[in-house]
């Protein structure tokens, strides 16, 4: 970097007295940005350009043999069953993360919104998971959804055989046979065992990551609704809007726009980047049912020392969020921005 | 159209008492103009009349139904606010058909997609493409009808608000302070577009400023209003020649008047400094009083005429007419509108003589309260 600089430096003094002074001014512009572009460059792009690279080899670290693979990591990617697994089960996670925790953080933000007090405490409460610490947290889920000891299956444990049951096996809807329903066999049978359970992994898997970003989620759209204008609704109410749906479609949620394209935005590359709860509850598993992408890059490149692979991986991982980014860019940036 | 009847409106925020028994009889296609320095009341009356907030006592009539307990959407009012208030993702057509959407049709015909299956859709969907294509002609904005409020100056978005509220023609139009966002040129122009617009559809115009220009040009009648007390409901002349407190006198009229110490005899005879104003008689005998005297009922003379003697500070020339700024010998500075032709004899700088013309003097007692006079013309 120094050497760069210098040269620049004696380029400048050699050029200035031919060109005079506007050409000098023009080079010592460049020259003060050269720090922050060559941050730029050696910090964010290089690697990602080295990733790429590495992506087409076999590369490990420490092994001083490096061959050339073409595509193969690649076709290893789209083309085996546990990969394939990985992209699902990532695609999943997002999917459900992103639409329910955006939905009860705006719900939650409304309420909290239309609240005279205890406001503050609502938000705070809500916000607490945002934050602990989410490998902690997860420690905490481990214990509590532990199926012999855990709290979650002892709570339903109790209430079996109690009116408890009555009410959440559903017998009571004419339509519904209490006795297959899944509480009532889940009593007479064993409870889940949640993330040991290939069937229910993933679910427990994004009730946590739900319950860590809806927190986050609600915040933003709080602050968003701080900024829609009071006199929108009071013209609202003069236009002959009388329901809060109405209000809502109006005014609230059209005025919500660019907010929405923040959290979609945001949430969707954090759901993306899920490891920490996969990392301490599941290890990908049972049967690669959690085998989301960040964990298979962490497990292939750094426990593995598969770092060609893992580039691979990487390099895909990205492409999933420049088209998440960019499609919020082109598609929905023009319509939620009015002026 | 409709007659507006606001009965002993109070209203408080917390501690601070905003509008103290607020009484007007707004007849049937009126133009009222509510005035008042800003935090007098005059928008939280507006709003009340509206439906937009709740008076603590009193009641509001439209036509003659108390509507006091109706929601704003069912008064059959429209409101243009100070800021708009558009919707800013709707075209200006979407903004102006919202009023009619809301009222001409029901919950699933506005249910985005599903409003294609529900009968009787498309013919309510005319009927309103119709009717804001009238209003839009008639303001001369129908090139406009597909940008959003974004893309508009000023004084298009003013009169998308307008096309907005005179849609579904309403019993009665708020109006709060709906020029203030327009530069001065505009805004003259919008006066007069707005009274004309009155005219033109004989309905009841409630206006809410703090300018008193605006006052001035465009209402049939003036509410000054202050620190939630309605002062007077008058003409606008009346108001301006006649104001029944100081404190209208003082507000109205600009320059503002010019408030002197005068001192009334035994037998009525009124003065200001040394000089009796000639052939005027208060009502009020033997007692220290105020004497409100409006710049152009004061003249300037030369130092050997009769007057109150006083030194120009300043002067401010106009054009067609001159202000010159003069401080009294007695104390007090006053105002002077003078014809242009006056800065020839007079300037900053020059002693001088003030003159008043007693028949426009206006007499106020300590507590600004109006004393009647008598004037007997002097030959």
């Amino acid at each position: 970097m120094t050497t760069k600089v210098t040269t620049i430096e004696q380029t400048t003094k050699q050029v200035s007295p031919l060109k005079g002074a506007d050409y000098r001014a023009k080079w010592i512009s460049y020259l003060f940005c050269l720090p922050a572009v060559t941050l730029m460059f050696v910090i964010l792009l290089v690697p990602i350009f080295i990733a790429g690279i590495l992506s087409f080899t076999d590369y490990s670290l420490g092994n001083p043999d490096i061959a050339w693979l073409g595509a193969k990591n690649y076709e290893v990617i789209f083309g085996r069953s546990s990969y394939q697994k990985m992209i699902w089960a990532t695609v999943t996670y997002v999917l459900v993360v992103v639409p329910i925790s955006i939905g009860l953080g705006l719900g939650a933000a409304l309420l909290i919104n239309s609240l005279n007090r205890f406001g503050d405490l609502y938000k705070a409460i809500y916000f607490l998971p945002v934050m602990a610490a989410l490998l902690a947290m997860a420690l905490v889920w481990d214990l509590a959804l532990h199926p012999t000891v855990g709290i979650v299956n002892q709570t339903l444990r109790t209430g079996c055989g109690t009116w408890v049951e009555g009410l959440l096996a559903f017998g009571w809807l004419p339509w519904v046979d209490g006795a297959q329903s899944w509480y009532s066999t889940s009593c007479a049978d064993e409870f889940p065992l949640w993330i040991g359970d290939r069937d229910y992994a993933m679910a427990t898997i994004c009730f946590i990551g739900i319950w860590q970003a809806f927190g986050f989620n609600m915040v933003l759209y709080l602050a968003g609704l701080t900024g829609v204008p009071r006199e929108l609704y009071h013209a609202a109410a003069i236009d002959g809007v009388t329901n809060s749906w109405d209000r809502f479609r109006l005014v609230t949620w059209p005025m919500l726009g660019p907010t929405t394209v923040f959290v979609v935005t945001i949430t969707s590359i954090n759901s993306f980047k899920v490891f920490d709860t996969v990392e301490a509850l599941t290890w990908g598993g049972p049967a690669k049912s959690t085998y989301v992408m960040m964990y298979a890059i962490f497990e292939k490149a750094v426990k593995e020392n598969q770092v060609g692979f893992g580039s691979a991986i990487t390099v895909v991982f990205l492409l999933f969020v420049l088209i998440i980014t960019f499609t919020q860019r082109f598609l929905v940036e023009k319509r939620v921005h009015y002026s | 159209m409709a007659s507006v009847t606001i009965r002993d409106i109070d209203k408080s925020f917390g501690p601070v008492k905003v509008l103290k028994g607020v009484s007007i009889d707004i007849e049937d296609g009126e133009f009222i103009v509510l005035v008042g320095p800003s935090g007098c009341g005059k928008s939280t009356l507006l709003r009340i009349i509206a439906g937009l907030e709740q008076q603590n006592q009193g009641n509001i009539l439209i036509g003659d139904q108390p509507v006091d307990d109706l929601h704003a959407s069912r008064r059959d009012i429209a409101m243009v606010f100070q800021s708009y208030a558009l919707y800013p993702h709707l075209t200006v057509a979407d903004n102006i058909s919202v009023p009619l959407r809301m009222r001409r049709l029901n919950f699933l015909q506005r249910f985005p997609l599903l409003n294609h299956f529900i009968p009787g859709t498309k013919n309510a969907k005319a009927s309103i493409d119709k009717d804001v294509n009238e209003v839009t002609e008639m303001l001369g904005i129908e090139d406009l009808l597909h940008r959003k409020p974004g893309q508009l100056s000023g004084g298009q978005r003013q009169r998308v608000a307008v096309g907005r509220a005179m849609v579904r023609h309403p019993q009665a139009f708020l109006m709060d302070e709906p020029l203030s966002n327009l530069d001065a040129e505009r805004r003259v122009h919008m006066r007069a577009e707005i009274a004309e617009l009155h005219r033109r559809l004989e309905t009841t115009f409630i206006y809410v400023t703090h300018d008193q220009a605006e006052a001035m040009t465009m209402a049939d009648r003036v509410a000054v209003m202050m620190d939630g007390d309605l002062l007077q409901v008058d003409t606008p002349r009346n108001v301006y020649a006649n104001p029944s407190d100081i404190r209208v006198a003082e507000f109205i009229g600009s320059p503002k008047i010019n408030i002197l110490p005068g001192k009334v005899d035994g037998s009525g005879k009124v003065s200001v400094g040394d000089r009796v104003l000639a052939g005027v008689y208060s009502s009020v005998k033997g007692a220290d009083i105020q004497v409100g005297v409006r710049p152009e009922a004061m003249t300037l003379k030369d130092v050997k005429s009769e007057g109150l003697p006083c030194r120009i500070v300043h002067h401010e020339n106009l054009g067609s007419e001159v202000y010159f700024h003069a401080e009294l010998n007695i104390g007090g500075r006053v105002i002077c509108r003078m014809e242009a032709s006056a800065i020839d004899k007079f300037s900053t700088g020059h002693e001088a003589m003030i003159a008043i013309d007693p028949k426009n003097a206006l007499l106020f007692g300590n507590e600004g309260e109006r004393i009647s006079t008598k004037v007997e013309v002097v030959a």
